[in-house]
C-alpha cells in the first residue's frame, strides 16, 4: 500500500497514464474500453468511478465553548462536545468523533478494538492454524524427499532406507502435532469470507498415514520377534 | 445472514492456479509461502477485501466501493518476456544435451537430468503462453493507491473488473466524465487511432527528450556479439578472446548507461524491457557459463602437474564453450533485432508525430485561417 499525497487531485491524476505520467483525453475515460496511451503506446483501461470527482471532505475542528453549560469535550476541554462514543460514553468534539459504520469512536477505544478485535470491521490479521498443521504434518516428507533423490543415484537401497529414516524420526513428534493443531484450531475463526475445511482435513489424513507407518515400522519387528 | 456468505471470490491469484503447482504447494507449504504474499480479492456487500497472505497470517484490506476513485489496468510485456528467457533456456538445455557427450563423458543420469529441465522449460513456456499477457493493476482511492497483484494477467483483470465495476457504479452512481474537461491537459494530445501505426504518438515525450541513441548502439553491439561468435566457432584465438572481453565490457557499461536513461523517456516498452533482459541475461547467463568453464577447467588443474594433463582437463570445458557460443548467437541476435525493430519504429512514428505537430502550428499562424 502506498500513501500518496498528491491523490487529492484525484481527476488530474486519472488523466495521466498510470505508466509515463503522459497526459490522457477526457474521451480516452468516458469510453471505458482498452485504450492506447499516446505518449508511451501502452494498452491501458482505466475504469473511472464518480468519487473521483468527489470533493475532499474537511473534518471539523470543534467549535469552541460559548456559554458554561455547554457540555465540553474529555480530550479538549475549551472544545464543545458534539457526540459521545459508543464504546467509552466520554463526550467528544467535532475533531475527536471518529464516525464508522454509523457509530461515534474517540481514538483510544477504535485503537482497543483494533487491538483486540472488538468491532468486526477494524479486524483485519488473522492466523491459519490449517496450513500450519498442513506444513507441519507435510515436514518429514520435504526432509525425506531431497535426501531420496540424492541418495537414489547412488543405491536404490541406502536411499529407501536413509529416506524412510528422515521421514519416521520426525514424525514421531510432527504428526501428533499436526493432529492435535487440525482438531484444536477446526473451529477457530480464519475470517468472514468464504474458507473450506479441506487443508484441515488434508493435513490430518496425511498426518494420519505417517503415523500409521510409524507405528507399523515400529511394530513389525516386534511383532515378528513374539511371533518366533 | 452467514458473512461467509456475503463474499464472492473475484478471479485471480498471486500464484499460478495450476493443478501440479498446487499439488505441489500442498506438499512443500513451508518452502512455497517463504516465496513472497499471496493475494486473493472477494467482493462483499458494500467493500472490496484483499486478503494477503504471509507465511501462517492473513491480512484483509477493505476497499469501500463508496470510496474507490479508479481502477487501472495496464498491460505490461513481463509474459512476452518470460516466454523469450524460457524458449532460450529450453533451446540451451537441450542443445547443450545433445552436444555435450560429443565431447566429454557424460552418464545417463546427466543426460536425465538435462532433459528433465529441458521439459520443465518447455512446461512452464507453455503454461506461460496459457495464461496470456501480464499487466499491473492498480485501485485508487483519495488517501492511498493499492497494487493488486493477483490481477497480474490482463484476462483475468478484465473479467475481475467486468464483476467489480457493476457493483462500484450502483454504490456510486454513473460516471460523468464531462466533470473531467476542466483538468484536462492543455496542447494537442493525439489520439492514439489518429496517430501513425505502433510506437508512441505525442511529439514530446514528457520530461525527458531522449530518443534512444545509446540503445541504437547497445542493438549494434549485440549484432557485433553475433558476428564474433559466429567467428568462435571457427577456432579458438587467445588475442580474440582479449579482444571478446573488452568488448562485452564495453556492452556491459553501455547497457547500463542505456537503463538509466530510458527511466521517464517515451522509449517503447518492449525496447525497454529488452534492454533490462538483455542486460539480466547476458550478466547471469554469460558470465555464469564463463565462471562455470573457468571452474570446471580450474579445479582440476590444482591436482594435476603436467601440462599435457592440464590440456586434456581442458577439453571438458569445450561443450561449455560452445554451449557461451550458442547462446550468444541465440539471445543477442533475437534481442539485437527486436531492438533495433522496436526503435526504428519508434524514430519513424516520432519523426511523424513531429511533422504533423507542425504542420498544425503552421496552420495556427496561417493568417488565411
Amino acid at each position: 500500500m502506498n500513501s500518496a499525497p498528491a491523490m487529492a487531485n484525484a481527476p488530474a491524476r486519472l488523466l495521466a497514464c498510470p505508466q509515463c505520467q503522459g497526459p490522457l483525453t477526457p474521451d480516452m475515460l468516458a469510453a471505458d474500453a482498452v485504450q492506447r496511451c499516446p505518449t508511451c503506446a501502452t494498452e491501458l483501461r482505466i475504469a473511472a468511478f464518480p468519487a473521483a470527482l468527489r470533493p475532499c471532505v474537511k473534518g471539523g475542528f470543534g467549535d469552541l465553548i460559548v456559554e458554561d453549560t455547554e457540555s465540553a469535550c474529555f480530550h479538549h476541554a475549551g472544545k464543545r462536545a458534539k457526540s459521545a462514543c459508543d464504546g467509552c460514553g466520554r463526550f467528544l468534539c467535532d475533531l475527536c468523533d471518529i464516525r464508522m459504520q454509523g457509530r461515534h469512536y474517540c481514538s483510544s477505544c477504535l485503537e482497543h478494538a483494533a487491538r483486540f478485535g472488538s468491532i468486526p470491521e477494524l479486524e483485519s490479521a488473522y492466523s491459519r492454524f490449517d496450513l500450519l498443521s498442513l506444513a507441519v504434518a507435510c515436514l518429514p516428507l520435504m526432509l525425506a524427499l531431497p535426501v531420496f533423490l540424492a541418495l537414489s543415484f547412488i543405491a536404490l537401497e541406502v536411499a529407501v532406507g536413509a529416506g524412510l529414516g528422515m521421514l519416521l524420526f520426525p514424525a514421531l513428534f510432527s504428526a501428533p502435532i499436526a493432529m492435535y493443531l487440525s482438531i484444536a484450531y477446526r473451529k477457530r475463526s480464519t475470517g468472514p469470507w468464504p474458507r473450506s475445511k479441506a487443508t484441515s482435513i488434508v493435513a490430518f489424513i496425511i498426518a494420519a498415514c505417517v503415523l500409521a507407518i510409524l507405528v507399523a515400522v515400529i511394530s513389525f519387528p516386534i511383532y515378528l520377534t513374539l511371533t518366533r | 445472514m452467514n458473512p461467509a456468505s456475503a463474499y464472492k471470490r473475484i478471479p485471480g491469484r498471486s500464484r499460478p492456479n495450476f493443478g501440479l503447482l498446487y499439488l505441489f504447494e500442498l506438499l512443500f507449504t513451508f518452502s512455497l509461502v517463504a516465496l513472497g504474499e499471496r493475494c486473493r480479492l472477494f467482493a462483499g456487500t458494500d467493500h472490496l477485501l484483499v486478503l494477503r497472505r504471509r507465511l501462517f497470517t492473513e491480512t484483509a484490506h477493505r476497499f469501500y466501493y463508496a470510496d474507490i476513485q479508479a481502477i487501472t489496468v495496464r498491460r505490461t510485456s513481463s509474459a512476452s518476456l518470460a516466454s523469450l528467457l524460457l524458449l532460450l533456456l529450453s533451446a540451451t538445455s537441450l542443445a547443450f544435451m545433445l552436444i555435450a557427450p560429443r565431447f566429454a563423458p557424460f552418464s545417463d543420469v546427466g543426460v536425465y537430468l538435462l532433459a528433465g529441465l529441458s521439459a520443465g522449460f518447455v512446461l512452464g513456456l507453455a503454461l506461460n503462453i496459457l495464461l496470456g499477457p501480464t499487466c499491473i493493476t492498480e485501485l485508487y482511492t483519495a488517501v492511498h493507491h493499492e497494487r493488486l497483484e493477483c490481477l497480474s494477467r490482463w484476462r483475468t483483470a478484465q473479467r475481475a473488473l467486468a464483476q467489480l465495476q457493476p457493483r462500484i457504479l450502483a454504490e456510486q452512481g454513473p460516471f460523468d466524465p464531462s466533470g473531467l474537461e476542466p483538468f484536462a491537459p492543455e496542447g494537442p494530445v493525439l489520439a492514439a487511432n489518429h496517430a501513425p501505426s505502433g510506437g508512441p504518438q505525442q511529439a514530446a515525450a514528457p520530461g525527458n527528450s531522449y530518443t534512444g541513441g545509446l540503445h541504437f548502439a547497445l542493438f549494434l553491439l549485440f549484432l557485433g556479439i553475433v558476428v564474433s561468435s559466429l567467428i568462435d566457432l571457427l577456432g579458438d584465438w587467445t588475442l580474440k578472446n582479449a579482444f571478446d572481453s573488452i568488448y562485452y565490457s564495453v556492452m556491459l557499461i553501455v547497457a547500463c548507461v542505456a537503463v538509466a536513461k530510458q527511466r521517464h523517456s517515451a522509449l517503447p516498452n518492449d525496447v525497454r524491457a529488452l534492454t533490462v533482459f538483455s542486460l539480466v541475461a547476458s550478466v547471469v547467463l554469460f558470465e555464469g557459463v564463463q565462471a562455470l568453464v573457468m571452474s570446471r577447467s580450474f579445479i582440476p588443474m590444482m591436482n594435476t602437474s603436467t601440462p599435457p594433463d592440464i590440456f586434456k582437463m581442458l577439453d571438458v570445458a569445450q561443450p561449455l564453450r560452445l554451449t557461451t557460443i550458442y547462446i550468444n548467437i541465440v539471445l543477442f541476435s533475437i534481442t539485437g533485432l527486436l531492438g533495433l525493430v522496436g526503435l526504428v519504429r519508434f524514430r519513424r512514428t516520432l519523426a511523424a508525430v513531429r511533422r504533423m505537430t507542425l504542420d498544425q502550428e503552421w496552420d495556427g499562424n496561417d493568417p488565411a485561417h
